[in-house]
C-alpha cells in the first residue's frame, strides 16, 4: 500500500513536471490545447467523473505520503501473544514467516519459496509455495518438511495451536542451486570417479628449495653409529 | 508520568530515557535478540530506542513494550522468558523500579554474521605470537 501510494505520486508529478517543461520548450500553442480539452472535460458528465476520480487519487495518496512521513503504521501489526507471570511474548506473522523462509532455505532440495501465514478462529494456518529439485521424491519430501517444520514451530516459537500446514509445489526445478564457485567460472558438475579438487596451493619450484642440512635419519645414525 | 522509588528523605524521580538506556543496555547483552530497527554493531539511536523500547509508567510500576528481531533458531519462548526475567531484576537494583508486566513483540529474524577477516589496522593491537618450541 506504501509502495502504490508512492509510485502512483511519482506518476502524478513526474506527468506534471513533464506538463510544464513541454509548455516551457514546446511550442505556444500547447497550452491552448489543454485549455480546450479541459474545458471540453468540464462541460461533460465523463469528464467531471473522471476529474472527480483523479482528486480522489491524489488525495489518497498527499494523505499516505503523509502519514509515511509521520511514522504512522497504516496496516496493523498482527501479533501471536503468550501470556506468562513476567508479561507477555508476542511474535507478529511477519517473524513467523521469515522463521519458516529460512528454515525451508536451509533444506537441501528447495530451489524457492514462499510463504503467508494467517489466522482464523484462533487457529494458524500456514501456506507455503515450494519449487523443489527434480530427484525430489515429492510426497516424502514434502510430508518430513510439514513434520519438521511443526516440531520446529512448536519447539522455537511454541507455536501449539497450528491446523494446517498447506504445501504447494508449483514448480520443479533442474538448476542446482547457485554456489560461491559458480562466480570463480568453476564447473559444477562432478563426475563420479573424480577426486575432489584439493585446495589450490602456490605454485613452488622445488629445483630451487636448498636440501635440508641435517635430518631426523641422519642425526639417528650418527648416534647409532651406521653399523647398528 | 515519571518513573520514581520513595526513600526515607523523599522521592527520587528516574527519567523514561534512563529506562530505555538500561533496557537497551541489557538487550545489547543477550545474544538472541535485538532491538528492531537497531543497525549491527552501533548504538540504537534515541529515535529508534523510543519506538522500539516503549514505557508506560503507572503509579509508580513500569509497564514496558519491546519491539525485537530474534536470532534464527533460538527458543524464542524460552528466551525472551529469561530476558525478561533479567530486564526485571536490572531495573529493580538499578532504578529501584517495581516492574509491572513486559511485554515482548517479536518482529522479525536475523541471522548471525559469518567472522569476517581482521583488517590490518585492527591487527595492529594485536601481539606477535610467541613460539614455544625452540630450535636445539
Amino acid at each position: 500500500m506504501k509502495k502504490l501510494s508512492l509510485y502512483l505520486s511519482f506518476l502524478f508529478l513526474f506527468g506534471f513536471s513533464i506538463l510544464c517543461w513541454l509548455i516551457v520548450l514546446g511550442d505556444m500553442q500547447d497550452p491552448m490545447i489543454i485549455a480546450q480539452s479541459l474545458s471540453w472535460l468540464f462541460q461533460g458528465f465523463q469528464g467531471k467523473l473522471l476529474i472527480a476520480a483523479c482528486g480522489l487519487l491524489t488525495l489518497g495518496c498527499s494523505f499516505s505520503i503523509l502519514l509515511i512521513s509521520l511514522h504512522v503504521d497504516i496496516e496493523p501489526r498482527n501479533l501471536i501473544i503468550q501470556e506468562n507471570d513476567t508479561g507477555a511474548i508476542g511474535i507478529s506473522f511477519d517473524a513467523i514467516d521469515q522463521f519458516i523462509l529460512r528454515m525451508a532455505k536451509d533444506t537441501p532440495g528447495v530451489q524457492s519459496v514462499t510463504v503467508r501465514t494467517e489466522e482464523r478462529d484462533e487457529d494458524l494456518f500456514i501456506k507455503i509455495r515450494l519449487t523443489l529439485n527434480l530427484d525430489l521424491n515429492v510426497p516424502a519430501f514434502t510430508r518430513e518438511f510439514q513434520d519438521t517444520l511443526y516440531r520446529e514451530l512448536d519447539d522455537k516459537l511454541g507455536l501449539t495451536h497450528i491446523n494446517e500446514i498447506q504445501i504447494l509445489v508449483d514448480n520443479v526445478s533442474t538448476q542446482e542451486p547457485i554456489s560461491p564457485y559458480a562466480k570463480e567460472g568453476k564447473s559444477q558438475i562432478v563426475l563420479k570417479d573424480t577426486p575432489p579438487d584439493e585446495p589450490e596451493s602456490p605454485p613452488t619450484d622445488l629445483a630451487n628449495f636448498p636440501e635440508p642440512e641435517v635430518s631426523f635419519a641422519s642425526k639417528a645414525e650418527e648416534k647409532d653409529g651406521p653399523g647398528s | 508520568m515519571i518513573g520514581y522509588f520513595d526513600t526515607e528523605l523523599g522521592r527520587v524521580q528516574i527519567a523514561p530515557a534512563i529506562v530505555r538506556r538500561i533496557i537497551a543496555k541489557e538487550i545489547d547483552i543477550n545474544r538472541f535478540f535485538r532491538i528492531s530497527g537497531a543497525k549491527i554493531g552501533e548504538q540504537a539511536p534515541k529515535k529508534v530506542l523510543e519506538k522500539s523500547i516503549r514505557i508506560n509508567f503507572e503509579q509508580g510500576t513500569v509497564e514496558i513494550i519491546l519491539a525485537l528481531t530474534v536470532l534464527y533458531g533460538t527458543r524464542i519462548i524460552k528466551e525472551a522468558r529469561e530476558l525478561q526475567g533479567t530486564i526485571t531484576r536490572v531495573l529493580e537494583l538499578q532504578a529501584g523500579l517495581t516492574v509491572r508486566r513486559i511485554l515482548i513483540n517479536v518482529e522479525n529474524v536475523f541471522e548471525q554474521e559469518k567472522d569476517k577477516p581482521l583488517l590490518l589496522e585492527e591487527c595492529k593491537g594485536i601481539p606477535e605470537p610467541v613460539n614455544s618450541v625452540t630450535a636445539e
